[in-house]
Formats: C-alpha cells, sequence, structure tokens
C-alpha cells in the first residue's frame, strides 16, 4: 500500500509528465496528419528505442550526463526552419499568390495513373517527417525521464514516479487516437498553416528555453508563443494581398503555380 | 534514383531551400545565445526578442515574393 506520500508523487509526475506527453504527441499527430502515419510512428519508436537504451545504460546519471540544454536548442532550431517554411507556404496560398490546389482531386488522379502502370500506391518513409517526430519524441522523452528521476528520488519512489508517468502516456495517447479521425478532414492549407505555427511556436519556444529564456507561466507560454505567430502571420497575408491588389491594377500576373514559391 | 540519392537531394533541398530563412534562424539562435550568455537580457526578454526575430525572418522570406 502507497503512503500519501507517495501517492504525491504519483500525482506530480502525472501532471508533469502529461504536459510533456501532450507536446510530443502533438508533433507525432502533426507528422502523422501531414506527411503520413508510417513516418510519424517510426520516428516515434526511434525515439523511444534510443531513450530506452539511454535510461538502461545511465539509469539516473541521465540527469547529469544528457546535454538537455543543447537538445533543446538543437531540437528548437530545426524545428523553426521546418515550421516557417511550412507557414510561408500556406501564408502564399492564402494571400492568393501561390495557388490553392485540389489536393484530393490531385491524389486521386495520380492513384488512378500509378493504377494504369499496374503500380501498387505505397507510403514510404519521408525523411524530414521521420526525423520531426524523432527528435520531438526524443527530446520530450529524456524530459519526463528527468521528471520522474528528480520526483522519484525526492520521496525515494521512482517507481510511483513512473507508474504516473506512464498513465499520463495512456490518457495522451488515448485522447490522440480519438482526435486524429476529425483532424484529417481538415482542408489541406489549413493544416499545414495550423501545423507550421505550432512548429515554429515549439521551435521558438524549446530553443529559447535552451539559450537560457524564462518563458512567463513555462510550458503554459506555449499557446501566447502561437498565438503571437497567428497574429503576425495574420498581419503577413493582409499585406501580401495589398500588394497583389496593386500588382493586379499595374497589370502584373500575380498569382504562380505551387512549387515557384519556396 | 537510389533511395540514398534521393535522400541526400531532400536534405539539400530542406536545407538550402529557402537561404533568406535558414541564415535568418541561424543568426537569431546566435544573437540570442551570444545575449543570453553576456547577460544583457534576462528571462522573458530573451523569448520576447526570440520571437520578434522570427517574425522578421518570415517577413523577409515573404517579401521576395509579394507582387510589385
Amino acid at each position: 500500500m502507497m503512503s500519501g506520500q507517495l501517492w504525491g508523487v504519483v500525482v506530480a509526475a502525472f501532471l508533469a509528465s502529461l504536459v510533456e506527453f501532450v507536446e510530443a504527441y502533438t508533433i507525432v499527430l502533426v507528422v502523422g496528419v501531414t506527411t503520413n502515419w508510417r513516418s510519424a510512428l517510426a520516428g516515434a519508436g526511434a525515439a523511444m528505442v534510443t531513450l530506452a537504451v539511454l535510461v538502461t545504460a545511465l539509469g539516473t546519471a541521465l540527469v547529469r550526463l544528457v546535454p538537455i540544454d543543447a537538445l533543446r536548442v538543437g531540437v528548437g532550431a530545426l524545428l523553426v526552419l521546418y515550421g516557417l517554411r511550412w507557414l510561408k507556404k500556406a501564408i502564399l496560398r492564402y494571400a492568393g499568390i501561390t495557388a490553392l490546389h485540389d489536393e484530393e482531386a490531385i491524389y486521386e488522379a495520380e492513384l488512378a495513373r500509378m493504377r494504369e502502370r499496374g503500380e501498387q500506391h505505397t507510403q514510404g518513409l519521408d525523411p524530414v517527417g521521420t526525423a520531426t517526430a524523432f527528435k520531438s519524441v526524443l527530446l520530450e522523452g529524456i524530459e519526463v525521464a528527468f521528471i520522474v528521476i528528480t520526483f522519484g528520488a525526492q520521496a525515494s519512489g521512482v517507481g510511483a514516479a513512473a507508474l504516473g508517468a506512464a498513465a499520463a502516456c495512456v490518457l495522451v495517447v488515448g485522447t490522440g487516437v480519438l482526435v486524429r479521425a476529425p483532424l484529417e478532414r481538415v482542408p489541406e492549407n489549413t493544416l499545414k498553416f495550423v501545423v507550421g505555427l505550432m512548429l515554429t511556436g515549439f521551435g521558438t519556444f524549446w530553443g529559447g528555453e535552451g539559450l537560457g529564456a524564462a518563458w512567463p507561466g513555462q510550458d503554459a507560454a506555449i499557446p501566447v508563443v502561437i498565438g503571437t505567430y497567428l497574429a503576425a502571420s495574420s498581419l503577413l497575408v493582409l499585406w501580401l494581398k495589398r500588394g497583389r491588389t496593386a500588382a493586379r491594377r499595374t497589370g502584373i500576373p500575380a498569382v504562380v503555380e505551387d512549387g515557384a514559391a519556396r | 534514383m537510389n533511395r540514398l540519392t534521393a535522400a541526400v537531394i531532400s536534405a539539400y533541398h530542406f536545407v538550402a531551400g529557402d537561404a533568406v530563412i535558414l541564415c535568418g534562424i541561424a543568426a537569431s539562435f546566435a544573437i540570442v545565445g551570444v545575449l543570453a550568455h553576456m547577460g544583457n537580457i534576462h528571462g522573458a526578454g530573451l523569448g520576447a526578442l526570440m520571437i520578434a526575430i522570427v517574425i522578421v525572418v518570415l517577413a523577409l522570406s515573404l517579401q521576395r515574393e509579394r507582387p510589385r
């Protein structure tokens, strides 16, 4: 039977890990919905294996040996790079500078052409998608391991802290499975816009943390960072639309095919 | 084209696809890192500066595509 103090460790580890699992699962979900689930799960699986090896090999020494800030800066920079490129494409489409494509029609036509040629449609591993899922799950997984080790060490209850973290993982993954289907019905450009905002927001938050920024409210600052990017992106769409309107008046064609704008 | 070549080309396009974004983000992380190290700006100021630089980088990158 667990003491009140150990139950306290379970609850504290559950709540702290819940935030980290939500962050990791968000990125996996984003890669799964926008790239493909094979890449998302491969990245997440590889990260969990790496994490298991690290935890098994280092044990509680993990807290001292893994340079968590350097990891945050590296992962943050790559997420911002990836996120900004998606955000830029989505903004150009919203502003009408890049033509909006009917992605579903293009997909169906491509599928029909592949069938005619007798080819099988496979969803191969996307290197960028796999790497994004891998980095995020590894970083958040290490943070969860830090929580379990530090919370558990304070009350001599690593097992109780691990129980709390495992419960948080089950809750987040279970909820994620339920929201997956509705997300897949969101229009493609809207999804890419939201994904661009989220990746840029998470990347800025983690990168800033690694560099020494103290975010007010800690993880609660993430929605504020994403909201700031949303406001700035909306203003940029308006700015581009004004440029397009002005170009139309002077007779310059303003719409280009997708892919020309990178 | 084999898988390795495709992966190398994909990585090249990812890194060099938009030089403004790549250089801008590298610069923003470097500036914030140096300021944090020197102790000139503390806490939330660093985060706010980082967000501002990222928005400027995005605007500069979009500037190239804006019809004139």
